[in-house]
C-alpha cells in the first residue's frame, strides 16, 4: 500500500474518534494532519477536512440520535445559524486570512477549556 | 442563532467552528454536554453543506486522499460514538476541556506557512 494510502487511513481513524466521542473536533486533528503530514495546502486542507469530516458526523449523528443526544427543537435555531454561517463562508474564505483566524480561535479554545476542567 | 452564525463560518472553513458551538452551548445556553455533542454533529452537517459546494467548486477538495480518510474515519467513528454513549457527562466534560486547552494552546503559537497570509 502506498504510504499516502496510509497516511489518509491514520488521519481519518484519528478524526473518526474525536468525532465519535466528542461530537466535534475532528477538524481540530485532522487539519494538522493534511497539513504537516499529507502536504496538503493550508486551503486545500481546510476544505478537505471538511469533505472528510461530513461523512464521520452522519455516522455519528445517527448514533447520537437512537442514543437520545439529539433533542431536533432545542437544536432547530442552532442548525438555522450554522446554515447561513455555512452559506456565508463559502463566499468569504477566499477573503479570509487563514492565521489570524487560527490565532483567534485558539485564545478562544484556550479559554473554554480551562473552564471545562475547572468546573 | 448569532452564535451559531458566527461558528458556521469558521466551521464551513474548517477551522473548528464546532469546537467553539460545544464551548458555547455548554457555557452559556445550559446545555449538558452530551446534548451540546449531538447538536454539534447536526449543526456540522447542516452548515458544511453550503460549504463543501463551494469548496469543490473551487477545486479545493483532494477527493481520493479524502475518501480513503472518510472510509477509515467513519469505520472510527461509529466505535468511538458508542463508546462515547456509554461514558458519564463529568467524564465527557473534563476530556473536552484537555482536548480544547491542547488544541488551543498549539493554535494560539500557530506560525503562518508559506500559503497563509497574515
Amino acid at each position: 500500500m502506498r504510504s499516502q494510502t496510509v497516511k489518509y487511513l491514520v488521519a481519518g481513524t484519528a478524526a473518526g474518534v474525536i468525532n465519535g466521542f466528542f461530537g466535534a473536533g475532528g477538524g481540530v486533528v485532522l487539519v494538522p494532519l493534511l497539513l504537516y503530514w499529507l502536504g496538503l495546502p493550508a486551503r486545500k486542507a481546510f476544505a478537505t477536512s471538511v469533505f472528510i469530516i461530513f461523512p464521520l458526523s452522519l455516522v455519528s449523528a445517527v448514533l447520537y440520535f437512537m442514543g437520545g443526544r439529539i433533542d431536533l427543537r432545542q437544536a432547530m435555531p442552532y442548525l438555522i445559524g450554522g446554515f447561513v454561517g455555512g452559506v456565508l463562508c463559502g463566499n468569504l474564505f477566499k477573503k479570509m486570512p487563514v492565521i489570524w483566524l487560527r490565532r483567534i480561535f485558539g485564545g478562544l479554545l484556550i479559554l473554554g477549556g480551562i473552564r471545562a476542567v475547572i468546573k | 442563532m448569532i452564535a451559531a452564525l458566527i461558528t458556521g463560518v469558521l466551521t464551513g472553513a474548517g477551522v473548528g467552528g464546532g469546537t467553539l458551538l460545544v464551548l458555547y452551548l455548554t457555557a452559556f445556553a445550559q446545555v449538558e454536554q452530551g446534548q451540546a455533542q449531538g447538536i454539534n454533529l447536526l449543526y456540522f452537517l447542516i452548515c458544511a453543506l453550503p460549504a463543501l459546494v463551494s469548496h469543490f467548486r473551487a477545486r479545493l477538495v483532494e477527493v481520493r486522499g479524502g475518501l480513503i480518510a472518510a472510509a477509515s474515519g467513519a469505520a472510527a467513528a461509529f466505535f468511538s460514538a458508542r463508546l462515547s454513549l456509554g461514558v458519564s457527562e463529568s467524564f465527557l466534560k473534563t476530556g473536552f476541556g484537555i482536548l480544547l486547552l491542547a488544541v488551543g494552546v498549539k493554535e494560539l503559537f500557530a506560525k503562518p506557512r508559506d500559503d497563509e497570509e497574515e
